[in-house]
């Protein structure tokens, strides 16, 4: 017997010969082994075991002068092929005091010690294996073991039971800190390989009406280091003996728990228990507790049993009859039950959401308006990604045609829409991160609206309606911004239009701005067309939807989702428009400042760009006068008028050194053309024209030209508004019903 | 541990890339040396420079090293050495360097593909050997050149050694102290807290008669030791140069002596690594070859046995091992038998740079030096890397290498 023969295990199973191994790949391993350019590895020899090949070879690892883990310069590795080529190679390293370090799987104590490779499942690996990349594999496994370095530093302490196959889904406080005691096991899902458990709070509501499996009590123990273990145990007496000098404590708790059990009439005793530990683990002794490991454990016995296991119950031949004794019987520690162990798995929170989206989490409460086929899809898309805390407030009925567009399914028709979307958001996580109000966004004399508001960030309006827009913009009194994102009708664009955090400049300013742009810059020529055309759902004359495909809407929500997640203090407008192969460009919408003046109670909204421009127009013209006509949008409600832009003088107009007479030549069809490119929404709003001096003061002609203008506008029920600029001031009028007032401006 | 998560294999051994370490590299040369020093700090330092390899002959094993050196410089975008020490000038130890290095003295070496050394290190005897002929006269008067003109040489001497040359070249021995550093003394420019790295000299040296005088000694070789500091963790690695056991018994005498004094001088014996003399020659270790096993001088066996640190590296440079007696020249199978002995004490290794990894495909030997103490290199190449890291071979040449 040679050194290593005495130090080692025997080898498993029994021995051949090269010619007689079935596996492939055991034989594909032997051949790379007796390749002459491969150094550090030897065949020690060929075996059977059962259903195996077993190769057992001999491997120098590079291992330091002072390693981190026993790691010895030459190890013997004994590695087992199913002949059915089926599952992982099992590694076993042979030496009997190889040390039971992490990524082992867990054997019995006086089993060799089985390496863990790979993590990712075997039917993937096989494509890829070759016997040089699975000795570099178990080379670099006993390398970085033998320098501590497998398991890296910013790695996550271990998670053990790898290769076990039942689960069980815990809530995330049992990773983090002691949960709610008790739980129960109420859902099983058997998928074949394996089955999956799903346990809840006794009362938690989506679950209660399901019939409980097991009673699930929660065991912390004290904190230790971080560390693989070393035996699993298979019955509760050997978990009491893992335990150690804190066995007795647990027996005790268990005991005490019991008893509480049987003193709570919520919970039956005739259930299994479930047991679940939780080990706080420290990377060293002395430092902090850096996360929770959790063992599960089912047991076949019922809490009565296990009470009279632990001696805490009468045994059911007893005369207590499975009553309680005093004093729990020491002598006892749960022999007899025996456990099954289960793989935990943690239920996910807002924070994980961002983790696993490589974001920071946002906790904070947003308003979103609308939950149609952009708004459902933007908030599944945000609070996956842990972005924030939603009320969805939507009035709409969820109809079978919305399943075409939307996050919600055919099964939720008939459900109103913010109940369904808030429903499925709060599904996403264990956490509840959506309100529903079932609601118009309008309707401020909803006190709970009106409250979500003032508290939120952000008002995210996803609704598409310009009505609402407008309200979010001026109406609803709330501190947060306000977030607008819409499609194009025909989805093939998109626009984000955002208020800095401190709302300058406001959101129905920043829509002026885009609507500006939109007669301004070619890139968005066709911006609001109709392509898809429009369908009917149902019969009545409003029951119409537009025709537009829902990978344009997905990738638009994705779009509206990232600009959400990435907005920082200041304003965004940014239209986004895609090919055909859904390629995105973008371009950032000009945004000019606003000058508020009220002229008759009316608010006029002015733009500084139209003033520097008309500004520039005197100045060409001087000594003559000019003019032009003023564009923007009125808004009758709330008497407001938007003046954002202007067409210059036509043509054919007549500018004189003391007189401007504005023609009319290509007016019509300008005004046309700018009324369908931006959907109607900039209009015809007034006139003005320049005074060479610096009076700004109305002429004998100016008033008649303002009263033939209010005359005008009267048919359309709209007041008439002019301009006169001068020498660095501009006077704004308003046609009030019978005279006219006029404000100066300097 | 999500399912559809395959970010980590806890086996892959994908090394986390480009985090510096200290580390050396003997090339397999047969019975030659050169050993490249690589710092944490980025410093590349070449201990002799032998380029030992027939290009005619296909079956030749020993390594292309300008070809090696280059690959790495050129991987490190570094067109130079930060040092090239020349511990003799024997041709076992500088063999082709004048084609390899630029020299500044002459028009003819500079220039080209020449890499660059702004310091040279060369031991007493460059400046004053008469005679020398081929690369040795091309170090020779390329370290005088520097030595006179005040610039990028250092020279391993003794006190005094150097005077007579100094004075027949009229220049003051104090105007070149900075470029001395004598026996004893650590060589400055480099520091442990600094640059993680500290050379010692433990050659050239004069050693005291019994009357007290100085008596030169070995003024031809440079023997030292060097301690590389990394995560607070000190290992050490001697290299002795071809020095002979009487001279390697002194060094250990002297150093022992100085060490009542000092102790922390002990520190200056003690090896993780030790680069064995001669080519694992009798000579190093004994007068004696011995039938089976040389025994060695008892201040030799004394380096090795008490010295040398568990799972220590000795390495020899040089051919393989014979089995038999055949050859005069080492290696010698008995001076390998005492040394493996010694290994097997305290787990250590004894390597042999023409037998590693294998006889029939030897590759420069790696020694990572980090804060758990020495390691030797055993990467397992897996066939697609090996492929990339080596240009392939020319097509139809013939000589299928």
């Amino acid at each position: 017997m040679t050194d290593i023969d005495s130090q080692c295990y025997p080898s498993p199973g029994d021995p051949i010969t090269v010619d007689q191994l079935t596996s492939s790949k055991a034989l594909e391993l032997v051949a790379y082994l007796s390749t002459q350019s491969v150094n550090f590895v030897d065949l020690v020899e060929c075996r059977r075991n059962g259903e195996n090949d077993v190769v057992v070879l001999e491997i120098e690892p590079e291992v330091p002068q002072r390693p981190a883990n026993d790691i010895a310069r030459r190890e013997r590795l004994a590695v087992y092929f199913d002949h059915a080529d089926r599952k992982h190679q099992r590694v076993l390293a042979m030496r009997r005091n190889f040390p039971r370090v992490m990524h082992t799987n867990v054997t019995p104590a006086s089993s060799p010690v089985e390496l863990c490779l790979y993590e990712i499942p075997y039917s993937e690996l096989r494509l890829q294996w070759t016997a040089a990349r699975f000795m570099h594999q178990v080379s670099g496994w006993l390398t970085k073991t033998a320098r501590g370095e497998l398991h890296n530093e910013d790695q996550p302490l271990e998670q053990l039971f790898i290769g076990v196959h039942d689960r069980i889904i815990l809530p995330r406080s049992c990773f983090t800190d002691s949960s709610v005691d008790p739980l129960v096991v109420r859902n099983v899902f058997d998928n074949g390989n394996g089955i999956v458990l799903i346990a809840t709070a006794l009362d938690e509501s989506a679950a209660v009406n399901v019939k409980p499996i097991f009673t699930l009590l929660t065991y912390t123990a004290n904190p230790r280091s971080h560390g693989a273990i070393q035996v699993l145990p298979r019955a509760l007496s050997e978990l009491v003996e893992y335990l150690g000098d804190e066995g007795e404590e647990f027996l005790e708790w268990l005991a005490s728990k019991l008893k509480e059990c049987q003193n709570d009439p919520a919970i039956e005793m005739s259930l299994p228990l479930f047991l679940a530990v939780y080990f706080p683990k420290q990377r060293f002794a002395d430092s902090a507790i850096e996360s929770v490991e959790t063992w599960a454990f089912a047991t076949e016995s019922n809490l009565r049993q296990v009470g009279a296991a632990i001696g805490c119950f009468g045994t059911e031949h007893s005369h207590t009859q499975g009553g309680i004794i005093l004093g729990r019987d020491t002598s006892k520690s749960g022999e007899g039950i025996q456990l099954d162990i289960f793989r935990p798995t943690p239920r996910l929170n807002l924070s994980d959401g961002a983790y696993c989206s490589g974001l920071e989490p946002n906790s904070n409460e947003y308003v979103a308006i609308g939950a149609g086929a952009l708004g459902s899809q933007v908030l599944s898309n945000l609070v996956r990604m842990g972005q924030g805390r939603w009320t969805v407030v939507d009035k709409d009925i969820f109809l079978p045609h919305n399943a075409t567009r939307h996050c919600l399914t055919g099964r939720t028709s008939g459900c109103a829409k913010a109940t369904a979307t808030a429903f499925n958001l709060n599904a996403i996580y264990e956490e509840q991160l959506a309100t529903a109000i079932v609601a118009d966004a309008c309707d401020l004399d909803n006190a709970e609206l009106t409250e979500k508001y003032k508290n939120a960030a952000a008002i995210f309006d996803l609704a598409a309606s310009i009505a609402a827009s407008r309200a979010l913009a001026i109406d609803v009194n709330a501190q947060g911004r306000r977030v607008s994102s819409f499609l194009s009708p025909s989805g093939r664009d998109s626009v984000i239009l955002a208020e800095s955090v401190n709302r300058q400049p406001r959101l129905d300013l920043l829509e002026m701005e885009y609507y500006r742009a939109i007669v301004h810059d070619p890139w968005l020529s066709g911006h609001l067309d109709v392509l898809g055309g429009q369908y009917r759902y149902s019969n009545s004359c409003r029951d119409v939807s537009v025709r537009l495909p829902q990978d344009l809407v997905a990738l638009h929500a994705a779009i509206a989702a990232r600009q959400f997640r990435s907005l920082d203090n200041n304003f965004v407008a940014r239209v986004f428009r895609t090919d055909d192969n859904l390629v995105t460009t973008s371009i950032e919408v000009d945004v000019a400042s606003y000058r508020t003046l009220v002229v008759n109670g009316w608010t006029l909204l002015i733009s500084e760009r139209l003033i520097r421009s008309m500004v520039r127009e005197r100045a060409s013209m001087l000594p003559r006068e000019t003019g032009g006509v003023l564009l923007g949008s009125i808004d009758l409600a709330r008497k407001l008028f938007y003046v954002v832009d202007s067409l210059s003088a036509p043509p054919d107009s007549q500018c004189t050194e003391t007189s401007y007479l504005r023609g009319c030549e290509g007016l019509v069809d300008s005004l046309e053309t700018i009324g369908v490119q931006t959907g109607g929404q900039l209009e015809y709003v007034g006139e003005w024209h320049s005074h060479p001096g610096p009076s700004t003061r109305p002429s004998k002609h100016d008033g008649q030209l303002f009263d033939w203008l209010a005359q005008h506008r009267l048919m359309d029920g709209i007041p008439a508004l002019m301009a006169i600029v001068g020498e660095g001031t501009s006077r704004w009028l308003v046609e009030q019903t019978s005279k006219s007032k006029e404000l100066k401006h300097g | 541990m999500n399912a559809g998560n395959r970010t980590e294999n806890p086996g892959s051994s994908g090394r986390r890339k480009n985090r510096p370490m200290h580390k050396l590299t003997f090339h397999p040369l047969g019975n030659a040396d050169s050993t490249r020093v690589d710092v944490e700090n980025g410093s590349k330092i070449l201990i002799d420079y032998a380029d030992m390899r027939d290009p005619l002959d296909s079956k030749d094993k020993r390594i292309d090293l300008p070809k090696e050196l280059r690959a790495d410089l050129k991987k490190f975008k570094k067109d130079n050495f930060d040092v090239v020490v020349f511990t003799h000038l024997d041709r076992d130890h500088i063999n082709r360097a004048s084609e390899f290095f630029e020299f500044d003295y002459a028009a003819k070496y500079r220039g080209g593909e020449r890499v660059k050394m702004p310091m040279m290190w060369v031991p007493a005897a460059a400046i004053l050997e008469e005679a020398c002929d081929g690369d040795a006269a091309v170090i020779q008067k390329e370290a005088k050149h520097r030595l006179r003109e005040n610039y990028g040489v250092r020279v391993f001497s003794s006190p005094g050694m150097l005077d007579k040359w100094f004075r027949d070249n009229k220049i003051k021995p104090a105007e070149r102290a900075h470029l001395i550093t004598n026996a004893g003394e650590t060589v400055k420019g480099f520091s442990l807290e600094k640059d993680g790295v500290e050379f010692f000299c433990h050659s050239p040296f004069a050693t005291r008669t019994a009357a007290g005088t100085l008596f030169d000694r070995n003024k031809d070789s440079i023997a030292l030791h060097i301690t590389f500091r990394s995560g607070g963790v000190d290992s050490r690695a001697l290299f002795l140069s071809d020095l002979t056991y009487d001279v390697i018994a002194d060094i250990v005498k002297v150093t022992e002596w100085h060490a009542k004094k000092d102790k922390s001088r002990l520190a200056r014996l003690m090896w993780d690594i030790q680069k064995i003399s001669h080519h694992c020659s009798y000579t190093a270790l004994s007068d004696d070859k011995g039938k089976e096993k040389t025994k060695p001088d008892e201040m030799v066996d004394r380096l090795f046995r008490h010295y040398g640190q568990k799972h220590g590296v000795i390495v020899s440079t040089s051919k393989p091992i014979p089995s038999d007696d055949s050859d005069v020249q080492p290696p010698h199978r008995q001076a390998a038998s005492y040394y493996r002995e010694v290994a097997q004490d305290k787990f250590r290794e004894f390597k042999v740079t023409m037998e590693t990894p294998s006889k029939t495909s030897p590759a420069p030997l790696v020694i990572k030096i980090d804060q758990f103490g020495v390691t030797p290199e055993k990467a397992m190449l897996l066939g697609a890397s090996s492929i990339a890291s080596s240009p392939a071979p020319r097509a139809g040449d013939g000589r299928g290498v």
